[in-house]
């Protein structure tokens, strides 16, 4: 586990995908997502399978929010979303990074935030990147909020390359470098 | 067969592969292309029998210049390659990808010729909405080229390549339907 201020990040487990489902198919969740088809579980339960054998640094995380303890208890965690690296290049130590806080009652408080600003610094710190990135589209300014409070700068604007709610909109692209921490 | 004024694009064939290799070895064509190790003819067979598995329009095309010998007649000599990947059908979408491996050839404008016949053909033919390219900040004669065939700058990709021993920023480029 990678522990933050309020969250922690966890290796995905097969009775996470449910709640993936069902985040991936609110409307509101997918608008920030490359993702434009329904999905079914029986097409989850298949991407998962498939990202059990990407390499391990690629393998999802699920994002956990510390609940408030209760005497006698141990913590608790609610799982809120998950994130990943995805397509590390090695020889030039760069990757991308993708992020979805599905539990709508989470938005809005900081928590995408800190687990980018947690990812970050774990790519950074233990991975050894140099280079993180990540696409986020025109239309989701909350988004590009969080990014730049962590630290990302904007690099470029893909002019019309996305298609949504018929017409083109640009994709953003950020990246934070090593040198920047 | 695509035409334009100098130069056409026709499909690459097995014959062509030798004189690949012979450019992508070369240390000055690679310093403006993607590929940083040397490159086997074995490879180039591998990477020519997947390219014919891909869609039509995401096959590699060869550069030809005209040419007249003595007897004023036609005849065509190949002077690199180019074509379209990461093709998004849903998107209209597409980055190409460009090599002038006969350095004789360099800076004649055959370059911006090509890209701009490729770009033509993408939008007037495959229906494209939008092409893009990336190019190494450390290749100002590629980007002059994109620049004469229209192609606007839209970011750059901080220290995305490592060559030489060090880190470079990786430009982009793109060109949409109505502004050609």
């Amino acid at each position: 586990m990678i522990y933050g201020d309020r969250i922690r990040l966890r290796a995905i487990e097969k009775a996470d995908l449910p709640s993936f489902v069902v985040w991936l198919n609110d409307p509101d969740v997918k608008q920030g997502l490359l993702l434009h088809s329904p999905l079914s579980q029986a097409e989850e339960d298949g991407w998962y399978e498939r990202m059990l054998k990407r390499p391990i640094d690629e393998h999802v995380m699920a994002i956990d929010v510390r609940q408030p303890a209760s005497a006698g208890h141990e913590d608790s965690w609610e799982m809120i979303g998950s994130l990943a690296f995805n397509d590390i290049d090695w020889r030039v130590r760069s990757a991308e990074m993708g992020i979805v806080i599905g539990a709508k009652n989470y938005w809005n408080r900081g928590f995408g935030t800190e687990a980018v600003q947690l990812l970050v610094q774990y790519g950074f710190t233990t991975l050894n990147l140099n280079r993180i990135f990540l696409h986020v589209f025109e239309t989701n300014p909350r988004a590009v909020r969080a990014y730049e409070k962590a630290g990302f700068k904007l690099e470029g604007r893909e002019r019309q390359a996305q298609f949504q709610d018929g017409r083109f909109i640009d994709v953003l692209r950020m990246s934070k470098l090593r040198e920047d921490l | 067969m695509i035409y334009g004024e100098r130069i056409r694009f026709r499909g690459v064939e097995k014959d062509d592969l030798p004189t690949f290799v012979t450019w992508i070895n070369d240390p000055e064509v690679l310093e403006g292309i993607g590929i940083y190790l040397p490159y086997s003819m074995a490879e180039e067979q591998d990477w020519f029998d997947k390219m014919l598995s891909r869609p039509a329009e995401e096959r590699n095309l060869a550069i030809e210049v005209k040419e007249l010998n003595p007897q004023e007649e036609e005849s065509w000599k190949m002077i690199g390659s180019c074509g379209f990947f990461n093709y998004d059908r849903r998107n209209d979408c597409a980055e190409f990808g460009i090599m002038i491996g006969d350095k004789t050839y360099w800076n004649h404008g055959f370059g911006t010729e090509a890209v701009h016949l490729l770009v033509q053909h993408g939008f007037h033919t495959l229906n494209l909405n939008r092409i893009y390219l990336r190019v190494l900040e450390t290749n100002p004669r590629a980007i002059r080229a994109y620049e004469k065939a229209g192609f606007i700058h839209e970011g750059r990709q901080r220290q995305a390549e490592f060559r030489n021993g060090k880190y470079l920023d990786l430009l982009v480029m793109s060109i949409l339907r109505g502004e050609i």
